[in-house]
Parts: C-alpha cells; structure tokens; sequence
C-alpha cells in the first residue's frame, strides 16, 4: 500500500465529493430549459463524474481502494448557507465552491513528499476547475440583469460566508487527516 | 471541447497519428525535414515557389509544403496546398531550423473557424521581449515561475501565441498582446481575443523546444441560438404533473394539501423541484419564498402570484 491512513481518506473524500458534485449538477442539468448555460452545466456534471473516475484510477495506481464515504463537503455547505432556491443561487454557491475546491487542491500541491501520481491526478482536475470558475462567472454577470447585480452580489457572499465556517469546522473535525491543510491556514 | 493534437514519432520522419479521443478536436501533424520533390508540384504550387527569392527559402517552402501535402492527404483533403490560404480554417505551418511542421484538422468540425502551429527548437525568447507579447496578467503570473524555469516557459508561451494568432480568421490588425491565455501554466487550456474570440490550444513538449496546436471556435458555435420553449401559465395541474414526474409518485397523490416535506424528503430534490418549476413557469423564487411553503397548494400559489408580479415589472 502506498497511501497513508489518511492520504487515501482524503483521496477518497475528494472522490465522494466530485461523486456528489456530478449528481448535483446532473439534477441541475435536466431542469433547465435549452440553453448556453444549460449546455455548460451538463459540462460540469460531465466533468465532475470524469474527476471522480480520476480520483478512483489514482487510488487504485497505489494499490488502495477508496474508502465507501457518504458525505462529502457540499453536504455541509448547504447545512451551512441553506439550499439554494433558484438558479442564480444554484451559480453562486457553485462559484465559492469552485474556488473553495482550487484553493484546496493547490493547498495539496504544496503538501511536502506528495506523490507524483496524485500531483499529476489534481493538475488534471484543476485544468477544467479553472474553466468551471470562468462559465459560472459569466453566467452570474448574464443573471445580473435580472436578479440584480446587488443581489447577486449579497448571494455570493452569504455562500462566501458559510464557505469560512465550513471549512474551519473540516479542518477542525477531520483533524490529523488533513493536518498539512490546517498547518498552512495557520500560517496566514 | 478540447483540442487534441498527435504527437510526433520523431524529429526526422514524417507522422500520421491523428489521435480522435472523445470531446475533442483532433488535429492531424505532420512534420518533416525533406523537401518536396520539385517534380510533384502542381501549377499553383509552381507559382507560389517561383515567387520566393532566395534557395533557402524555397528549400524551406518546399519542406513545408511537404508537410502539409502529408497532412492533407492523411485527412483525406485535397493535397494541391496552393489552394489553401493562411489563416485558413483547416490547416496551418510552422518552421524551426530545418523542421516543418503542418497542422491539419482531421474533419470538419462545425464551430471550429481557425487552426495554427508553431514550433520553436534550439530557440529562446529574450526575456526582455516578454511584454511585446504578453498581457499583463500573463506577465504578472510569469514573475511567480522560478527563474530556472522562465526560458522554457517563455518560449511555450511563445508558441502558443503564435499558434493562436495563426489560428484567428481575422488576425489581420492584431498583435499577440491581444490574446489573452486563460491559465498561463496550463499545457493545455483556453484563449481569448479581446473576448471576441475563443481558442483551445494544447502545446507538446519536444526535445529541443516545444510546439503548439491552437484552434479558434466560432461566436455562433460559443452563442449557439436555442429554441426557448413558451412559457405556461401556472395552475395547478400542470404543477403536479411536473413534480410528479420529477419525484416518480404518482400523481394521483399530489393533493393540494399534499405536505412537501413528506413528498419530498430529500433537499436534492427539492432543489431540483423547485428550480424545474422556476424555469418552466418563468418565475423567481428565493429561499425566503420557500420557508413559508408547506404544502403544494401554498407552493401553486406562490408560483401563481410571482408570475403575475414578476410579468408586470
């Protein structure tokens, strides 16, 4: 074996949550009328599921299976902020989150002897979060005109808000699992 | 959408693996060191070659024109190159030293408006020419690359840029400062022009330098216009026969004084019920909206009284 305890726990709450993403997204996808942006949702649900299947290959290269995990991170995201009631919300919280998970993964690049085939596994993944950040800006920026500007930017920050005290209370509650990670927020 | 180049067998011999993988724009290259044979030039060709001054440059030519023949003819194009012009929505050259390279797309894709290439080998930029041709957020992210690494990544760069100014149908009055890389450190990614144009390049590392593949994509193919369903009018019944759908219980069921929360139990789903329902009926709900729903009647009244309010803003 070559993942730690802890390496494939986390590993394998990355997989859970790209799991949850893609079904999230894929619920998301088949509301929406034809559109640009329905088009770039399926995308994301696509991609999603794509990462999750990575995250499965990359556990398994080390000679691991993931570990059988329900929750994941955007449970307690919308514990946190409330369920997003419409689309606008569905966007906004998707943008926090897409750069809570960025800001994650460049967290873990930095983690010191990290193996090179989870590097190359989350260099992939953040290849297409950086194209994800840029649609649901875009998209946010259309929505303004109708939900307003001022509104969509209250939005964003109440998710930003409760994407704070999410993550404090991950890093907090999986303790020496993700200990590089609470190490470096420490430092800031 | 990406762009998926071959990559070479060598430096020396000549390629033909277009590589097709799902979701992605496949991009024949071919490169060569030999030049095409003299004999085998069609009349346009002729033309074209007679019109150049200088051995070296028609030795060079000809090695292009050898590499894009080859690369036409893999993607079962016509092969007289004299009738194809640059920037040309299929095909594209590169030189470096000796080496020619042709780019060409393996079929047609609809949306794809450009294709460019270029290699650069034994070759790098002076740092000092960086800002002629990056943006400053491009310039901004080159000042965190350690220095060891800024040669290779500027001539990367380079590449890409001229491949995506190749690549560009109207690339007649712009500088390579007007391309903007979405992600500098990306080997792969997406470009715009000024936000007027989108590209997708990939770049392959190559023993002696580095070369990148760019393609540009259509605005309509980007803006794609969609057919936009009417809009109904709420009532109940048609309500019911969303949700019913939506959460497989029959609607039979789906009283007005049905409870939601024991409809639907699952927040999930109640997102995805409460957002089908929002774009169906062209309305805007708000979490504060929903707190007070319990039942679908309260919900098929809510629906009812915003769509009016919200048709007569």
């Amino acid at each position: 074996m070559n993942l730690s305890e802890n390496d494939l726990w986390l590993l394998s709450y990355y997989r859970s949550s790209e799991i949850n993403g893609a079904l999230f997204f894929g619920r998301v996808a088949r509301t929406m009328r034809p559109s640009k942006l329905q088009a770039e949702v399926t995308h994301h649900f696509a991609d999603e599921a794509q990462h999750a299947r990575y995250w499965t290959e990359c556990i398994n290269d080390l000679d691991c299976d993931p570990i059988r995990l329900r929750g994941s991170y955007q449970d307690q995201y919308l514990q946190a902020a409330g369920m997003p009631a419409n689309l606008m919300e569905i966007m906004a919280i998707t943008q926090v989150f897409e750069k809570r998970v960025i800001g994650q993964y460049h967290q873990h690049l930095k983690a010191p002897g990290l193996h090179p085939r989870i590097r190359q596994t989350i260099e992939r993944i953040m290849e297409d979060e950086r194209w994800h950040i840029k649609y649901v800006r875009d998209a946010l920026t259309e929505m303004e005109g109708r939900y307003g500007a001022a509104h969509v930017a209250e939005t964003v920050e109440r998710f930003s808000q409760a994407d704070q005290e999410v993550y404090a209370k991950t890093l907090a509650e999986y303790g020496e699992r993700v200990a590089f990670l609470r190490a470096e927020a420490e430092a800031r | 959408m990406t762009v998926e180049a071959a990559s070479f067998r060598g430096e020396v011999s000549d390629s033909y693996s277009a590589i097709p993988p799902q979701n992605a724009i496949p991009v024949l290259l071919v490169a060569s060191e030999a030049p095409l044979d003299a004999r085998a030039l069609t009349a346009g060709e002729l033309t074209q070659v007679a019109a150049l001054s200088g051995a070296r440059r028609g030795a060079l030519w000809l090695t292009a024109r050898r590499a894009l023949r080859l690369a036409l003819a893999g993607t079962g194009r016509p092969t007289d190159t004299s009738a194809y012009r640059f920037p040309s929505p299929v095909a594209s050259l590169s030189h470096s030293a000796d080496l020619a390279v042709a780019a060409v797309l393996a079929a047609d894709y609809d949306g794809v408006v450009g294709v460019g290439v270029d290699i650069e080998l034994d070759r790098v930029p002076d740092p000092r020419t960086a800002s002629f041709f990056l943006t400053e957020s491009e310039l901004g992210w080159l000042e965190s690359v350690p220095t060891d690494e800024v040669p290779a990544v500027l001539t990367r760069l380079w590449t890409v840029k001229e491949a995506l100014f190749k690549a560009d149908p109207v690339n007649a009055e712009t500088t390579l400062r007007d391309y903007q890389i979405a992600d500098p450190a990306a080997m792969r990614g997406r470009a715009t022009r000024s936000g007027e144009i989108d590209f997708q390049y990939v770049s392959l590392a190559r023993p002696r330098g580095v070369l990148s593949v760019a393609v540009a994509l259509s605005q309509s193919s980007l803006s794609q216009s969609w057919k936009v369903d009417p809009v109904q009018t709420v009532d109940f019944d048609l309500m019911a026969s969303r949700i019913s759908s939506l959460i497989s219980v029959p609607i039979e069921r789906l009283a007005p004084d049905a409870t939601i929360a024991e409809l639907v139990p699952d927040s999930f789903m109640f997102i995805e019920v409460a957002v089908d329902l929002q774009e169906e009926f062209d309305v805007i709900l708000s979490q504060h909206d929903l707190k007070d729903v319990h039942t679908l009647g309260d919900l098929a009244e809510l629906l009812q009284s915003r769509q009016v309010e919200q048709a007569n803003v």
